[in-house]
């Protein structure tokens, strides 16, 4: 193992080196460098990203020292994304760090032609009018958003991507492999065919795999009941019956025995093509005939093509199509000959499969003008290999979140249904609604409520705390639920107290949730957050909302 | 707000147990949160796989004690804080020592240490006649655990909470792959790796298991025991496994596998060790001013599809060996053997014994160490329990998973 090998290790276990590599080609833009943001890009650079540029145009001040760890005493009054990039940059060799000393919203709004020089954006300290702006320059370029925000006790993490294609979604706990056993290819039904269960001693016969013997069974089995599988209950019973009747000792002593007894439903059940692909990928406009449009970006590009290369793979197969083989072979009771035969075999229909794949790559390539080079026959295979677990996902603009009119109301509601009961006043739900309120309140005031320079609630916050709760009700009324908003004036004396404060252990928080969600994004592996997760820090308590 | 947390953490010493993935996190969260007495404890040295998402450590450092570099970073970035670093296993620290701390905080990979600590904690919790529990004498416990995206943060009050041991169950046993398999139908490139392992352990006879040992042994010097850490010990069952797999025409042995075959490693990222160790943190100071301590202590975080977190109360275990003071009641046949007793008690899984000893009053019936012992009590083992014991009478079982005093009682009934 090299250097890099062993120093990334344990994250190579995880995603790969092809998820690092797209890691070390990866440049994050970072929009504010305040304690969440800095949390944030620490947990990307130590992982290895490629670049990342810190945009800000504060200076160091007393609180930045108190709060955020990649500020010293030093460093007062010196611009804060020199300073931090300086510290940030300090964590990894590998990693190159720019700065730029500007206002985050004029960075992105000055000249958008620079944004398509970045993997992602990660905005932090920005009320809802400055991501709007953001989120509207980034949206031509297709480059995706995390933001992360704490905001006294209370932290949110939102992802903005309007599609994202997922090569491994990597399901927890993993399903079970495609064995065709309900529909063996040819080959391995010649394997199959060309053993003898009956001439068998007991040794061999008790390590013979299951996926044996239950081909062989369904074979005997549609022979006697019009090349039919089973359907019903009593027939799928009395199929595993006959499983059991193999049984040379008493039951339970033959160990393949019971492996094939327990996965008896894979002989009566194909595997499906799951919606996830056969819907949301294949019926994707991208997937479709047209050309492919230029501003995706080589990694969406590649994925679009070997997207649509499957689809056709499985549309030229007619009725009961199915995904190409991965070639993986579970563990299974076995003869180490006979695992290993059948590994072949299984490997070799993969392989055919992936290069019927390729073939009809290499034709859409040609036929859109692209550039045969972009897709290695390597590439294929490992798509191939995850073809049941490519996704394709999308995240609603925060335009439509904070519209009453756009926003997903079933799971607005949902979300009330489940804040009340003995949480309810604290329930994630809201404190999503307050800290809108609190956006409101700056866009109305020029500060958040409870900014005033003072460190101890005073009797004129009451006027904010007024002030606070009447908007917080305004954007309930404005959302029109079934169900009323428990909102009270301990909750906008709550916020008022946090004054828009940063603290260093919440920042930890939700630098963690959002630095996670980008490697998601960034390796294009695992499903990410569907759109917003909100932290209580009071509870420990947090909910994500598809909002 | 600010304030109230700085005044509770200059009043409150810490100790943060681990100085690895959670315990770097941990170091920063508290020194930035007001807390200005902290200890940290951790045997280990840097390892270059450790740089990662150990924020505190550099190429540099790889070979030092992690404590030290890690106390030393933070008191350099924090002016103001003391952080003590201490290099030896928390088994080796008494109860005056960790007497000393408000509140203590684990960072831990390892399931051993954490039974033992949260063990010690219940025990050092001290009731008066009446058996009401004395506050003074609780320390809370705070627990962090990840593996890859996944992680939880949970806080154990010695005796009003469920404790660690309550729930061992959800902690399955390690996977151990079956002996026949890797001696005779190895089918994967891990049982190949296995087989080299068992055979350097000995756990394997035969003449080619025989021929890898004696090939370490020539290697590496008679006596010498299978370090996981050194270089040349894992390119040595790399190697061979790989001549292994060549024989049954099994692929895939690497020697990242064979790392993760031998070292049991779990993959572990700077992202979800933040999520946890800013989640222990929140909870140290709830329980340090318990404010708004609710009964759902147990918050769990998973990022793999989505991102999914749900906190809750973890119950009580009504039998649990450690918090709760109830014996077991267990039925045996009295013609079984105290050897059966044993078998039992190392397949329980909610007790996970690693070498436990057995005693009843005045009398030793099987006593693992000193080897003087063993070899005196090994002779029960073979004995009927109905010649041992009584019918309803009450073993004690002490282990070394548990720190010394702690002893699970079972009454046997015999049948
Ligand atoms: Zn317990």
């Amino acid at each position: 193992m090299d250097e890099a090998g062993a120093k990334y290790d344990r994250q190579l276990r995880l995603w790969g080196s092809h998820g690092q590599k797209s890691l070390a080609e990866a440049h994050i833009l970072l929009l504010k460098a305040g304690p969440t943001g800095t949390e944030t890009l620490k947990n990307l650079v130590l992982p290895g990203i490629g670049k990342f540029t810190v945009v800000d145009d504060e200076n160091v001040g007393e609180a930045d020292v108190s709060n955020n760890f990649f500020v010293t005493q030093e460093y007062l009054g010196k611009g804060r994304a020199e300073t931090t990039c300086e510290l940030l940059q300090e964590l990894n060799p590998d990693v190159k760090g720019e700065f730029v000393v500007s206002d985050p919203v004029e960075f992105v709004t000055r000249d958008s032609t620079v944004l398509n020089t970045f993997t992602l954006v990660i905005a932090t300290e920005m009320p809802e009018q400055n991501l709007l702006a953001i989120e509207e320059a980034l949206l031509p370029h297709n480059v995706p958003m995390v933001v992360a925000r704490t905001y006294g006790f209370i932290g949110v993490c939102r992802i903005v991507s309007h599609t994202h294609c997922v090569i491994e979604s990597k399901p927890s706990p993993e399903p079970m492999e495609d064995l065709r056993i309900a529909d063996p290819f040819p080959e391995l039904e010649a394997f199959v065919d060309g053993i003898d269960l009956a001439a068998m001693d007991s040794k061999d016969f008790m390590h013979t795999p299951f996926v044996v013997v239950l081909v062989q069974l369904m074979k005997k089995w549609r022979a006697e009941h019009d090349n039919k599988l089973p359907t019903t209950m009593a027939e799928k019973k009395e199929f595993k019956e006959l499983v059991k009747q193999q049984a040379r000792k008493s039951w339970g002593e033959e160990e393949n025995l019971l492996e094939a007894f327990d996965k008896a439903f894979l002989a009566y059940t194909p595997k499906e093509i799951p919606p996830e692909v056969s819907e949301e990928v294949f019926s994707h406009p991208y997937c479709g005939t047209e050309a492919l449009p230029s501003g995706l970006g080589p990694f969406n590009m590649r994925f679009w093509v070997l997207a649509r290369a499957l689809k056709a793979f499985v549309e030229d197969q007619g009725s009961h199509p199915k995904l190409p083989l991965s070639g993986k072979l579970p563990d299974m009771t076995a003869t180490t000959g006979m695992y290993v035969d059948m590994q072949r075999i299984y490997k070799a229909k993969a392989d055919a499969d992936a290069n019927a794949v390729y073939d009809r790559c290499l034709g859409i390539l040609q036929a859109q003008g692209l550039d045969m080079a972009i897709i290695s026959r390597e590439d294929v295979k490992e798509f191939c290999k995850n073809a049941y677990y490519i996704r394709v996902t999308q995240n609603s603009r925060i335009s439509d979140e904070i519209d009453p009119a756009k926003v997903n109301k079933e799971d607005l509601e949902m979300a009330v249904m489940e804040g009340v009961g003995d949480s309810g006043p604290q329930s994630p739900l809201l404190m999503y609604i307050m800290l809108r309120a609190c956006d409101r309140f700056h866009s109305k005031h020029g500060r958040f409520p409870g900014q005033n320079g003072r460190l101890e609630l005073a009797d004129s916050d009451e006027t904010d705390i007024q002030l606070l709760l009447a908007l917080a009700q305004e954007i309930g009324t404005e959302l029109s639920l079934d169900s009323p908003l428990n909102l009270s004036s301990d909750h906008a004396k709550e916020f008022v107290r946090y004054a828009a404060v940063e603290m260093h252990n919440m920042a930890a928080i939700l630098g963690g949730i959002a630095s996670q969600e980008a490697v998601k994004l960034i390796t294009h592996q695992y499903v990410v957050l569907s759109n917003i997760y909100v932290f209580n820090g009071i509870t420990c308590t947090g909910a994500s909302f598809a909002l | 707000m600010q304030e109230t947390r700085d005044y509770i953490g200059s009043q409150s010493r810490v100790l943060v147990i681990g100085a690895g993935g959670l315990g770097c996190e941990l170091l920063k969260n508290l020194a930035l949160s007001g807390f200005r007495s902290i200890d940290v404890i951790d045997l280990d040295t840097i390892d270059v796989t450790n740089l990662n998402r150990q924020f505190l450590f550099r190429q540099k450092d790889v070979g030092r004690m992690k404590a030290e570099v890690a106390a030393e970073f933070i008191q350099k970035r924090v002016p103001g804080v003391s952080v003590t670093a201490h290099t030896c296993p928390i088994q080796e620290k008494d109860e005056t020592f960790y007497r000393q701390f408000s509140v203590v905080i684990a960072g831990l990979d390892n399931i051993k240490a954490r039974r033992w600590m949260n063990s010690l904690l219940h025990q050092m919790v001290e009731t008066d006649d009446e058996g009401n529990v004395d506050p003074d004498s609780v320390i809370p416990l705070i627990d962090g655990g990840t593996e890859a995206f996944k992680g939880q943060a949970r806080v154990i009050l010695p005796m009003a909470t469920s404790c660690f041991e309550c729930s061992m169950d959800s902690f399955p046993p390690q996977v151990h792959f079956p002996l026949c398999t890797v001696a005779e139908t190895p089918r994967k490139p891990d049982h190949c790796i296995a087989y080299v392992l068992f055979a350097i352990n000995k756990s394997l006879s035969n003449p080619e298991a025989d021929r890898i040992h004696e090939g370490f042994v020539e290697k590496f010097g008679a006596g010498t025991k299978l370090d996981k850490d050194d270089p040349a010990h894992m390119r040595f069952i790399f190697e061979l496994a790989k001549d292994r797999a060549n024989l049954f025409h099994i692929e895939g042995v690497t020697y990242m596998l064979t790392m993760g075959v031998v070292k049991n490693i779990i993959p572990a990222v700077a992202s979800t060790n933040a999520i946890i160790a800013g989640a222990c943190v929140n909870e140290a100071f709830k329980v340090l001013s318990w404010s708004s301590q609710s009964l759902n202590t147990y918050y769990m975080y998973n990022g793999t599809t989505g991102v999914y977190s749900y906190t809750f109360e973890y119950g009580r275990k009504p039998d649990c060996p450690v918090c709760n003071a109830e014996e077991l009641r267990w039925s045996m046949d009295a013609e079984e053997t105290l050897q059966a007793l044993m078998d039992r008690l190392m397949s329980d899984s909610t007790l996970q014994l690693e070498k436990p000893s057995i005693a009843k009053p005045g009398l030793s019936l099987y006593i693992q160490k000193p080897e003087a012992l063993r070899k005196q009590t090994e002779a029960n083992l073979s004995k009927k329990l109905g010649d041992i014991l009584e019918s309803g009478d009450i073993i004690t079982v002490t282990d070394p998973i548990y720190p010394a005093g702690q002893n699970i009682s079972i009454i046997i009934k015999l049948d």
